[in-house]
Parts: C-alpha cells; structure tokens; sequence
C-alpha cells in the first residue's frame, strides 16, 4: 500500500525577502523564474519545490507575503520557510551570516524562538524587528525590519522547526553596506550556506509530509460505502495501521467480504487490526 | 549532547545554572523570560525536537508536590510525585511523554529547594508516624541526566534525613556513580525499568542495555541500596512468556532477591488523545499500529491479552519474590 505520491515526493521551501537585491542572488542560485506577479512577485523553480516572494520592507509586508504563498500551496502545513535578508548589528563584521535563534518585535515585545534543529555552518544571534530603520543597535542583536511579520505568519501555518531567518549583516557601528549591490554581493557571498540550509528544510518538509500523507485507499473506501464523518475519521486511523500492519494486503479487498455498509466495514477491519500478532522483530 | 541552551532572566544568576552552563562551554546560550515561550508554542513537532533536544533552564513557582494517581504506590501510606524536569534523554515509543508535551526539549527546574520546601510541607501535613513515597521519575528518567542536573547530589543528603520520606528514582539508565559512592539509606528505592531485551533494542532508543543494567542493579544491590523492578509497561510479542522469562531470570540470577524493595508490572496504556498524538507522530510504527483496543477512553491490548501478560509475569516474579512486595505503579489503570 502507498501513500499519494504527489503528497510527499518531494518537500517545499518558501523563501521571502524584502529587496529585489536580496532575491536577486538566490533567484540565479536556485534557477527560480517568475511565476505570478499580482500583488507580490513570485520566482519558483521547475520543480515548483522552491519558492521566492518579493515582500517589500517592513514586518506588515512580510506577513502578507507569508499569507499571499500559502494561498498556493495545498499542504502548506508542512513547508519549510526561510526570510533571507540583511539586518545590522552593532559588533559583528558586515557580510557576516547568521541565523535567528530567537525574534522579537520591537513593538510589542513578543518573542518567538526558531527550533535549533539544524546544522548551521554560521553564527546564530537574536533579532529585533524593528518598525523604523534605526542605527541605534542594540546589544548582541540583530535588527531589521520583516522577520517578526514572517515568523509570526508563517508559524500559523507550518511547524517552528521548519522556520528560520538567515541575515547578513550589511551594517554595524563603523560600517555600512547598504546599497543594493553591495546588498546582492554579500547574499551571494553565502549562497553555499544558504542552499545547505534549503536542503535541510526541503527533507524535512518532505518526511513532514510522508507522514502525514492520507492512505490512498481512504478515497476508495469513502467512494465506495458511505462513512458518517466520525466514521471516516476511524476509517483513516485504521487504514494508517492497516498499511503497517498488513502492507501486501489490499484493505478494500479484506473488508469487502460480506460488508455490507459501513459499519460492517470498519468492524471487519478493527477486527483484522486487533487479532493482529506481533513478532519481537517487527517492533 | 546538548548544544542549545534556554535560559530564563530570572535564573542566569543562580549558582545552579552557572554549574551547568559551565558543563556546556561551548552550547548557544538563548536568553527568555519564561520557558513557556519556548515549551509551550502550539507549532512544534516532537519528532523532529527530540532529533536534537535543547535544555531550558528555569524557575517553578508552584504545584512542586502533585498527588500519584490513583491506586500508584510502592507501600508508602500517601504518594505524591515531583519533577524537577520534564522530558527524558532517552526515546522509547511507548513513552507517554511524546503525547504530553508539545516540546521535546529538556525542561530543568533549578531551583530544587523550592521542591524540599514542598516535601516538607507535605510531610508536615501529614500524620506524623505515615509514610509518604515520593515519585521522581514520572515526567523523566530520574538519573539519565544525573551528570547534568546533579540531582541525586542535591536530593538524596535531603531524603537520607527523613526517614519516612521514601524517595523512588524511576530510571533506565547506569548512572549510578554517586549513589554508589554514597552511603545507602532505605527510604531511597532505585527502581528499574525493563522491557525484554528484544522489544528493548526495537522501542528504546538511548537506552542502555539490559545487561549492563542489570550489572547497575548488581553493584547498587552489593552496596545495600534497596531496588525496585518495574516491568513496565508489559508489551505484547509472540513468544512474550519465553523473552519475559528470560529476563526476569538474568535479574535474578544477577541481583540477590532480598535487595528489591518492590516490583510492579504495568501493561501498555494511554488515554486515547495522547496515544492519537503519538501515532500521529510516529504512523510507520509497528509497536503504535497494534493489536490495540480502544475503549472507555482508553486505548489498550485487549482485556485477556493485559490479563494474561500480568498474570504470566506475577507468577515469574513469584519464584523469587513474596507477593507483599508486589505494587502497582502504572497510571491510568
């Protein structure tokens, strides 16, 4: 028994930033071609696994951005997401890359904090979202203008494991790096790292969605006999044993003898499921 | 093995946390203001955490000392268990804590004289001649992260000075230098648990050995702590009376009877919200796909398959142990 294949082939990453200069590089890297325009700009690859949005400057945007790209995905719920930009820093050398191990906004002091789960080859720091570009760095953070709008979008959606922020520093106390192609430089300078990290993301949103995939023989069953809903609920946690269990026997087949409705259905499965043996080895 | 560590305001000065973090020199260090900010969030997945847990180190303010449930209890007249941290090192399917806590990472309360303060209280609140068994193993291995916590260093000098306090370490774990180099006393019970060695290396990722476990229950036996056995929870194989006999042989070939405490076998049970967490987490998995019944709001084996697993191993452990010694310790049964 299978899984859809379409469902969990391959995984998903959502890259947003701020500037075309940013996006600039990663769009070269990752042969992204522009895919919609309307409202934001969207460059996806030919694989349509790895996305980039345009959002514009500030946390609002971002957040939009973040609303606007779940909108084209079916299982949204497991894509990775990435905000990939540049932030100041008040000591760290400019062109530096670091991943966000905890945001706040500014605003209204809310934190969230990004599951450190995967291998950064880089420094990681905190990071304040600011509303206003500012100069007045505060310690040990960075600061930049979408991250909070992003992350606090993006985890309504997918899991805080799959979410991170990657900023190079364009700015510190004695210096600054902010024009655009400066900017698109210094992001192509980490273009190794940033891949490696999209890597990463791109596994674990497919493992995401392997497991979370719906046995392909629910449909069968649904458009076979009819399920109430709490019904079809059992169906399908049944069938997820079912294919653990027994995965060279079709559950169709096993429950079609003298199943009747439903009912019969289910009953005819649980007790196929129950009297199931286990050997120590299979465990 | 730990290589990010959360730290709430209030606890970056204790002395505790700076004896931690000096056993980490080189792990992220993440500021916060309460561990609820990182715990508790509603998007994060178990599974993929507990690839790489990180410790949280932070301050409990209240509900130190809990009620056991129901029926749980070792010979003491009042029991009541404690968790200075939540979360274990090691991975066992079967664990009831994948399907309690959204986070895998290793919540540590450091502040354990807010804990004795409360077992204090507790025993203060009780007739004074009881005896009240105090559980502290039920959210976490109580030893596995012994080189992390210190807390037997910090809890046993507390225990040893009151006698009708009986403290129980649950663990699964070898760590047992500074028991072993500490003088025994009976109201401390390390109590272990076991699968057979088959289902073991199958459902128990981390966990050390049965061997070298059982060699752990030998040396605290020869120094003269008291031990407990808990066969907990019973897993249903074919040819479970042939594994669990074997199991129960090679402990008591290896640890002389009269050094257990207690035993207690526990069948495999969740309320069946948690265990539909926890097969969502882990949906390829043989031992969560069953044979498994749900009913009454539990998911369980079947009623003669618990009843025959129990029975089978009450009269393995009747050989070599009077049946007075035999406790219940599951909850939800």
């Amino acid at each position: 028994m299978a899984f859809r294949e379409s469902q969990y082939m391959t995984g998903t990453v959502n890259i947003v930033s701020a500037l075309p200069a940013e996006a600039k590089p990663l769009m070269d890297h990752f042969k992204l071609r522009s895919s919609q325009t309307d409202h934001f700009k969207i460059y996806t690859n030919s694989d349509d696994n790895v996305r980039l949005i345009i959002s514009g400057v500030g946390k609002s945007a971002a957040a939009g951005a973040v609303k606007h790209l779940t909108k084209l995905s079916s299982s949204n719920t497991s894509d990775g997401w990435l905000n990939v930009g540049v932030a100041g820093h008040a000591s760290l050398p400019v062109g530096t890359l670091v991943a966000a191990h905890k945001i706040t906004d500014a605003g209204t002091g809310r934190a969230w904090y990004p599951t450190m789960v995967l291998d950064f080859p880089f420094e990681t720091a905190s990071l304040l979202t600011v509303k206003k570009e500012t100069h007045n760095y505060p310690a040990d953070a960075l600061v930049e203008m979408e991250a909070a709008g992003f992350y606090s979008t993006a985890s309504n959606f997918s899991i805080n494991e799959l979410i991170h922020c990657l900023k190079v520093v364009s700015d510190n106390r004695n210096e600054k790096k902010l024009d655009s192609r400066s900017v698109t430089e210094m992001i192509t300078t980490h273009l190794d790292a940033v891949e490696s990290v999209v890597h990463s993301l791109l596994r674990l949103s497919k493992n995401l969605r392997k497991r979370r995939a719906v046995p392909r023989e629910l449909e069968h069953f649904l458009n076979r006999w009819k399920f109430t809903v709490t019904q079809s609920h059992q169906l399908e946690k049944m069938l997820r044993r079912w294919q653990v269990i027994f995965p060279e026997i079709n559950p169709i087949e096993a429950a079609s003898t003298d199943s009747k409705n439903s009912r019969d259905v289910l009953k005819s499965l649980y007790h196929r499921l129950t009297d199931a043996t286990v050997e120590a080895s299979q465990l | 093995m730990i290589d990010t560590i959360y730290i709430e305001a209030a606890v970056r000065q204790h002395p505790r946390t700076s004896v931690i973090l000096s056993r980490f020199p080189k792990a992220r260090l993440i500021p916060c203001e309460r561990y609820g900010e990182v715990f508790n969030p509603r998007s994060q997945d178990f599974r993929i955490q507990k690839q790489r847990p990180a410790l949280i180190l932070a301050e409990k303010f209240d509900n130190f000392i809990l009620p056991a449930p129901e029926g749980f209890g070792i010979g003491g007249e009042e029991n009541f268990y404690f968790s200075h941290i939540l979360n274990c090192l090691y991975d066992c399917r079967y664990c009831f804590l994948q399907g309690m806590f959204r986070s895998a990472n290793y919540l540590l309360f450091i502040n354990y004289e807010s804990f004795m303060s409360a077992i204090d209280r507790k025993l203060g609140e009780t007739v004074a001649n009881k005896t009240v068994t105090f559980f502290s193993g039920y959210d976490c291995d109580s030893l596995a992260l012994e080189s992390v916590t210190g807390f037997t260093e910090a809890f046993l000098p507390f225990f040893r000075e009151r006698p009708r306090a009986i403290l129980e370490l649950r663990t699964k774990s070898v760590n047992i230098q500074f028991l072993l180099d500490s003088e025994p006393f009976d109201n401390c019970i390390t109590a272990f648990s076991f699968t057979p060695e088959e289902i073991s290396k199958k459902t128990e990722d981390g966990v050390p050995p049965v061997k070298s476990r059982i060699k752990a229950m030998n040396q605290l036996a020869e120094r003269g702590w008291p031990l407990g056995l808990r066969l907990d929870p019973l897993i249903c194989h074919n040819g479970f009376e042939s594994t669990y006999r074997r199991l129960v042989n090679d402990i008591f070939a290896a640890v002389p009877a009269k050094a257990f405490h207690s035993v207690s076998l526990g069948p495999m049970r969740f309320p069946t919200a948690m265990f539909d967490t926890i097969a969502k987490l882990y949906p390829e998995n043989r031992l969560l796909a069953g044979p498994l019944h749900r009913s009454n709001g539990m998911v369980t084996y079947q009623k003669e398959v618990e009843e025959e697993m129990t029975q089978f191993c009450r009269s393995l452990l009747s050989e070599h142990l009077p049946t007075e010694k035999f406790f219940h310790c599951t909850p939800w049964c």
